[in-house]
């Protein structure tokens, strides 16, 4: 492999090391999966270098195989790679903070409502909230034109909208306008 | 971003700016020496390496947990203890971080900007609300990574090391941005490494939604003085909406018998009888309010849930 290639690798991996742990982390139950789908999709993105478009939209590149790389895992549950212990046991130290989502009686309700989501309207909401990718980015990660994006965005809010009003749930409130804002979607 | 959005944002076990500086760990160094060190490498070699650098991978993974673990608490260490803009001051007064706004509708870059550089995760965001609620606290969510001090929750806030995380406004009760001198004030205790989330209402701008919606009934608001704890009919009430000036929209309320939770679906104006009953009315924006309405009279108001009382009562 020449040094450019290399190179140019070493920047993109650098880049979008810390995207990718987060996607990882944030869909995994374990540091052993979440290890595995950071390796496996630089792994990819190593044997595929030649494909990695320039600039910004390495990342959302990298978000596309990472999502595959995760759905193959899941079905398969690929066995732990032993090589990939090092990096593993650095993730057992970041799960093992406390998540603060667990902490919290209403967060936890919401999270209950969010799992019961199909998955397809959990992936669109997280890669919005969790990943900060809008409509135009979803598309070039998931294919398909932004406005479709849109519309399957728009749809999946008003569903979890919906769940949430119909579980009762509110927000953390200080005074009664700090509840779920059920209303303003509607 | 919508609200539902920012509630799913909470759900993330990590945000990404949690990560920052992974990318240089052990782990992921070693993960993309693996890489690059390509196939054909042979493996005896390569174990071998990889087995010289798992002692000190271990003994760093350490160190950096502890940095993520205690977060601000440890990287304040070389930081500020004090930082001043023009949207507010903090400086560090008996262990605790001490911050006075005086400007509560600034950018709120400037606000983060202000609490990163003493190493708080503290963040203010501006929602927009109704005239009458511009400069009051809609909400706050506070997450904790260390343990709160044990025993019975305390309204003003939680204690952390013996002190109270409290936000106030100096004089009590005034309304920041809105009373003259009125400033909002902040007590962090140095030792608090978690999170504050405070959304703060900015008066709306035209068109926008109001994040105050349930607040219509409230006294200046544009319900004022409106009173459904106990149902009225929708002819009666819209007449009253039209004497406000005001556009009427309707949602249907559905109850659930099981969970006894809520949801509303928009219903267009032309299909809701007058004599149906409206059991609440949400602020939409100016100029617009929105009634909750079944078509049949229910026993007692879905949005009296026990503790709150029903709206408008």
């Amino acid at each position: 492999m020449d040094d450019t290639r290399r190179d140019r690798y070493e920047a993109v991996y650098l880049a979008g090391y810390e995207r990718i742990l987060g996607y990882a982390m944030r869909r995994c139950d374990s540091p052993e999966d979440a290890a595995d789908v950071v390796a496996e999709t630089f792994e990819i993105a190593w044997r595929r270098v030649a494909d990695l478009p320039p600039g910004e939209e390495a990342r959302l590149w990298l978000y596309g195989v990472a999502r595959n790389v995760l759905a193959n895992h899941r079905r398969r549950q690929t066995r732990h790679h032993a090589r990939r212990a090092e990096l593993t046991e650095e993730l057992a130290q970041l799960y093992a903070r406390p998540f603060p989502a667990e902490e919290n009686l209403e967060m936890g309700a919401i999270g209950r409502v969010f799992r019961e989501l199909p998955d397809d309207d959990r992936e669109l909401l997280a890669l919005v909230a969790w990943e900060g990718l809008d409509a135009g980015e979803i598309a070039r990660v998931l294919g398909g034109s932004r406005n479709a994006v849109r519309i399957r965005l728009h749809r999946a809010r008003r569903r979890f909208s919906r769940a949430l009003a119909a579980a009762g749930v509110e927000y953390m409130p200080v005074s009664r306008s700090a509840q779920v804002q059920t209303g303003r979607s509607l | 971003m919508s609200g539902t959005e920012e509630l799913v944002g909470r759900l993330a076990r990590v945000h990404d700016r949690e990560l920052a500086g992974q990318a240089s760990a052990t782990g992921a160094r070693a993960l993309l020496d693996s890489i690059v060190s390509g196939p054909g490498e042979a493996p005896a070699l390569r174990r071998r390496a990889w087995g010289a650098r798992v002692a000190v991978g271990t003994a760093i993974a350490g160190t950096l947990v502890a940095a993520v673990a205690f977060g601000p608490g440890v990287l304040r260490g070389g930081g500020a203890t004090s930082y001043a803009n023009s949207a507010l001051d903090i400086s560090l007064e008996g262990g605790r971080y001490v911050a006075r706004i005086t400007d509560p509708f600034a950018d709120h870059r400037k606000y983060t900007e202000a609490f990163q550089a003493v190493g708080l995760d503290i963040r203010l965001r501006p929602v927009p609300v109704s005239p009458g609620a511009a400069g009051t606290i809609l909400g706050r969510m506070i997450t904790m990574r260390g343990a709160p001090d044990p025993g019975p929750v305390e309204p003003a806030g939680p204690r952390i090391g013996g002190l109270a995380l409290t936000m106030d406004t100096s004089p009590p009760g005034c309304r920041p941005g809105r009373d003259d001198g009125c400033v909002m004030v902040m007590r962090i205790p140095a030792e608090f490494t978690g999170t504050v989330d405070v959304r703060l209402g900015r008066p709306a701008r035209a068109g926008e939604e109001y994040a105050d919606f349930d607040r219509a009934m409230a006294p200046g608001e544009m319900f004022a003085g409106v009173r459904l704890g106990d149902g009225r009919p929708v002819a009666e009430i819209a007449a009253e909406a039209r004497r406000r000036g005001l556009t009427t929209v309707f949602s249907l309320v559905r109850t659930d018998p099981a969970g006894g939770g809520l949801s509303f679906e928009p219903l267009p104006a032309g299909r809701v009888g007058a004599g149906w009953t409206v059991w609440n009315a949400w602020q939409v924006k100016a100029g617009v309010i929105r009634l909750l309405v079944t078509p049949d009279r229910l026993k007692r108001n879905p949005f009296h849930n026990g503790s709150a009382p029903p709206p408008g009562s």
